[in-house]
């Protein structure tokens, strides 16, 4: 394995296919690396050519070294990271183009008045992109105005949220949480007095307090003697003083016919 | 003596680079100063030996390049202007 041929090949690929000019390598291959790594002769070599060019620029530089000289002599990181922002170049400036491409003229960055980004930053912007983590749930995101709370107001977020969870379900509570399975059957002579209301965390600094406006969803439980509905659930004993209800022997069900069902001689048996 | 001769015009900078050609530049001038020649004249556009030597001074001229180097142009630029010929007896 020879990385040197590799980026000798590479390099000069590069340049031929136009992908990268000198100018992009010697932003890499700065005088003072070459100084530090080039040997003598070939300083003395690109002197002469510089002394004697009418023009002295990047490719005066590196035709006169040559590409297998800076690539046998410069450091392997050094040539691999002016390699690499060449090839971030190329396919940046290819991944910049589709995203406009599919976003049509919503896009700002799609105007033809709009400045074309630096490739080589247009393809670390879309990397950087690409490893982002997603923007925080607080944010708000585009589409979502349609829930009525396009609003960016938390305030007026807070609000939406609350409309909507009338028109949902009468058991949730200031706080959105749905109480546990089993809660919402529990008598309304046994439900806790409900928490103190707490102000909303988006609520803004010197806003006046929600949770002292009257709300349907957390007006105080009724007292026992304002009810006007028959609790079924409510097990009282005045039962026990009502008279026997008379029952006819047709009523009864004779259980011991069925087939099914366990004869009354085998209950009849001693127990073990 | 380099910085005299180049303010009076005993040599110019192209004489002097005559001599202290750049296959010496680069085998004794250090890398700091190498590197300093090559940026400006990249920046400028071309590599003169008048730009060569507002980078490499007189002075760092003397300190790095062999002093033969640059004797043997000071007395090029010697004869040249005819001061060595009152020798003959």
């Amino acid at each position: 394995m020879s990385i040197t041929r590799f980026f000798v090949d590479a390099f000069t690929s590069a340049l031929e296919q136009k992908l990268a000019t000198e100018a992009d390598l010697l932003r890499h291959m700065t005088p003072e690396v070459l100084a530090e790594h080039l040997p003598r002769p070939l300083w003395a070599r690109l002197l002469t050519a510089c002394l004697g060019a009418s023009r002295v620029d990047a490719a005066t530089v590196v035709d006169t070294v040559g590409i297998p000289n800076l690539c046998e002599h410069l450091p392997d990181p050094l040539l691999w990271t002016c390699l690499a922002e060449i090839a971030a170049t190329a396919l940046g400036a290819a991944a910049t183009v589709a995203p406009s491409a599919r976003a049509g003229t919503a896009d700002p960055a799609a105007a033809p008045d709009a400045p074309a980004p630096a490739t080589t930053s247009g393809a670390r912007r879309v990397a950087t992109d690409m490893l982002l983590p997603p923007p925080p749930a607080s944010a708000p995101r585009p589409g979502s105005a349609s829930d009525g709370a396009g609003a960016t107001d938390p305030a007026s977020l807070f609000d939406g949220a609350r409309q909507r969870a009338t028109t949902r379900s009468p058991t949730r509570t200031l706080s959105g949480r749905v109480p546990a399975a089993g809660a919402s059957t529990r008598r309304p002579q046994a439900a806790a007095p409900p928490p103190p209301a707490t102000i909303p965390s988006g609520t803004p600094v010197g806003a006046p307090p929600r949770a002292t406006s009257p709300s349907p969803l957390f007006s105080p439980p009724p007292r026992a003697d304002e009810l006007d509905f028959e609790i079924e659930t409510d097990i009282r004993s005045d039962w026990k003083d009502r008279d026997a209800i008379p029952v006819d022997d047709e009523q009864l069900v004779d259980w011991s016919s069925s087939e099914e069902t366990i004869g009354g001689t085998m209950l009849d048996r001693p127990k073990r | 003596m380099l910085e005299s001769g180049l303010e009076h015009k005993i040599f110019a900078p192209s004489d002097l680079l005559a001599h202290a050609t750049p296959d010496v530049l680069a085998n004794h001038l250090p890398p700091d100063l190498l590197s300093k020649v090559l940026a400006s004249s990249l920046a400028a556009g071309a590599m003169t030996p008048e730009r060569v030597l507002e980078t490499v001074t007189p002075m760092e001229m003397s300190r790095h390049v062999p002093h033969e180097v640059l004797w043997a142009c000071i007395a090029a630029a010697a004869a040249r202007a005819g001061v060595t010929t009152s020798g003959k007896a």
